[in-house]
């Protein structure tokens, strides 16, 4: 088990020094001169050489990368160029926002996306499964802000359920009851499409176990069938479903940008939105930099989580 | 997705493929065409909505850029404005049908670029194996490790927002994705003996690759980029949603949902309108994917 995650760990480092060399490569895209472009449209002749300098910008490449990537490692991602303030400092204040999105929307997707699978594989072609099906299509082809929108539009603006924007009530209560009101709308919009591509794998993973042979067996001792399908084949059929939640993190984490758009919840997409609009690179570079690196690390403990719970991946590859 | 439909006959596969069986292939899909009728929709919607936009400046009420600050947020139904005005005044309808020539080429022409592109990486990857294999595939990995949409967000920004610079990022995100499925069906066919067979005829390199692996290759592809497309549709919008794509004023559904969401309490039509088409449209392309895999692609039957 240790060597396993050992070298796990020891796999990712060449992803991560990949995801530092493709963020910074998107640097070296700014047409014509970047310090310029970097200090912003109102700076001075002597802003732009201090960028210049500071980012040793008339250096040969690979100096800038390792001199990059030090200060990167070392947490300074430069400076805003719109707020003048440090953008490590300026994305991790806003990340725990996304991530309490992000988290509520896995959650809603699994308590909505296992259930529907478990249910439209037991009772094939039954009406639910029809209609997870037809849900599943919907779900992948909505786009995420219209489905906000229209969220915003019928449940929000229409019958006043829920608040269109914000995280908390300018004069309310605050506290938690007031953070759940206002993550309802933000959370269903962003758990769709995990919700619809969980149900199907949950589906498809589970009718796959229900034809194997100790299936076969534990039916064969006369066991009921919602025993033998949450005692036996569940624990098998979900394990596929661990890799892909992983993977709808990234999605999740990705998604937020265009939900905090739509919903003004103060998080990191707002805060890159915002900054698109500015023309912020080194905030769009930073915060872009942040989430891929977090997805790398998800991805790296589903990897070890999914060795914890099926021996033969630990003792296999 | 499609365990109740049956794909009836199955044609045989790429280069075991007998001559005549193109006939028998015709009339599958016209089978499959009949028997359901929600495929037979969404290909309807498709060519509509293909011919809506490419006739657009014959068929289009209006100029999509006339401003008529009189009648601005007309609500659909409006005698002359069939889908309504925005906060310009501008008709609706109008702008969905021009908005569809740059949504149409922008979901499009990126898939059938990504789709050449990661068909050669996966190609050469997949036929070379050892090293060359073992690049690509850490690099795509990398790649995977981003967002998609982020990685796009980060190239669009740094290179200027525009729609060519959207086309591009969209390129090359979805690279990645038809690299490691044209890989892994190399993978499966190289060790095939049709292709041990030419190379001891004496096919070299080139000619085993063009002529006995890639035909084996394209009806995944065309299926994924089926799917892709509809994707892609979504994608487009959402950069432009974003700001990172078409520039107002410009017609194009993503922009105009966001136009539209600055009047989204007083009028509802002027976001909605161009959701429910680029909804439509995607729907229709995952559901043509779907038919498509039945087709072409019998083995990929759940």
């Amino acid at each position: 088990m240790f060597r396993f995650v050992v070298a796990r760990v020891f796999a990712t480092i060449p992803v991560l020094i990949g995801v530092s060399l493709v963020v910074f490569l998107t640097l070296k895209l700014i047409p014509g001169d970047a310090a310029e472009v970097l200090a912003g449209p109102e700076a001075t002749k002597e802003q732009v050489e201090l960028i210049r300098q500071s980012l040793g910008l008339n250096r040969p490449v690979y100096v800038q990368y390792v001199t990059w990537l030090g200060r990167a490692a070392r947490g300074d991602l430069g400076r805003s160029i719109q707020l003048a303030a440090p953008v490590t400092e300026m994305v991790l204040d806003r990340l725990k926002n996304t991530l309490v999105l992000a988290l509520a929307a896995a959650l809603v997707a699994i308590a909505l996306g296992v259930p529907i699978g478990i249910l439209s594989a037991t009772r094939q072609s039954s009406f639910i499964d029809r209609a997870s099906v037809v849900l599943a299509l919907f779900g992948n082809s909505m786009p995420t802000f219209w489905l906000g929108l229209v969220f915003i539009l019928v449940l929000s603006l229409h019958f006043g359920l829920f608040p269109s924007n914000g995280m908390y009530s300018l004069r309310g209560p605050g506290g938690l009851p007031d953070l759940l009101w206002h993550l309802t709308l933000p959370a269903l919009t962003l758990c769709g499409v995990p919700a619809a591509v969980l149900a199907r794998l949950t589906r498809s993973s589970l009718l796959e176990a229900l034809n194997d042979d100790y299936v076969r067996t534990a039916r064969a001792k006369g066991l009921t069938e919602a025993r033998v399908v949450v005692r036996h084949a569940l624990g098998n059929a979900l394990l596929p479903v661990v890799t892909l939640m992983g993977i709808q993190m990234g999605y999740l984490l990705g998604g937020s940008i265009l939900v905090e758009t739509v919903f003004s919840w103060p998080g990191l997409g707002l805060q890159m939105y915002d900054a698109i609009g500015a023309r912020d690179l080194p905030l769009v570079q930073g915060g872009v930099l942040l989430v891929a690196t977090i997805f790398v690390f998800i991805n790296l403990f589903v990897d070890v989580l999914y060795g914890v719970l099926d021996p033969r991946i630990r003792y296999g590859a | 997705m499609s365990a109740h439909r049956v794909a009836g006959r199955v044609p045989a596969v790429g280069a075991t493929r007998p001559r005549g069986d193109a006939r028998g292939f015709g009339a599958l899909v016209r089978r499959r065409l009949r028997r359901d009728p929600v495929l037979l929709v969404a290909v309807a919607v498709i060519l509509a909505v293909v011919v809506a936009a490419v006739l657009a400046p014959q068929l289009a009420p209006y100029d999509p850029a006339r401003v008529a600050p009189r009648i601005r947020l007309a609500p659909p139904g409006t005698v002359g404005h069939l889908l309504g005005t925005d906060h310009l005044g501008r008709d609706v309808l109008s702008r969905v049908m021009w908005g569809g020539r740059v949504s149409l080429v922008v979901g499009i022409v990126p898939v059938v670029l990504s789709a050449v592109g990661g068909t050669a990486v996966g190609l050469i990857a997949g036929y070379y194996g050892g090293i060359v294999d073992h690049i690509v595939s850490r690099s795509l990995d990398v790649l995977f490790a981003f967002p998609a949409i982020l990685l796009a967000l980060a190239i669009v920004s740094a290179l200027g927002p525009s729609i060519y610079n959207a086309m591009l990022a969209i390129t090359i995100v979805a690279i990645p994705s038809f690299a490691r499925l044209v890989r892994s069906s190399v993978l499966a066919v190289r060790e095939r003996s049709f292709v041990e067979a030419a190379r001891s005829l004496g096919a070299n390199n080139r000619r085993t690759i063009l002529q006995h692996i890639l035909p084996n290759t394209v009806s995944p592809v065309i299926v994924y980029g089926t799917f892709e497309t509809g994707k892609t549709i979504v994608f487009a919008a959402a950069l432009s949603f974003l700001g990172l794509g078409v520039q107002p004023p410009t017609a194009e559904w993503g922009a105009m949902l966001s136009e539209g969401r600055t009047v989204l309490a007083t009028a509802w039509h002027v976001a909605t309108v161009p959701g429910i088409a680029i909804f439509l449209v995607s729907l229709s392309f995952n559901v043509l994917g779907d038919g498509l895999r039945d087709v072409l692609d019998p083995h990929q039957v759940p």
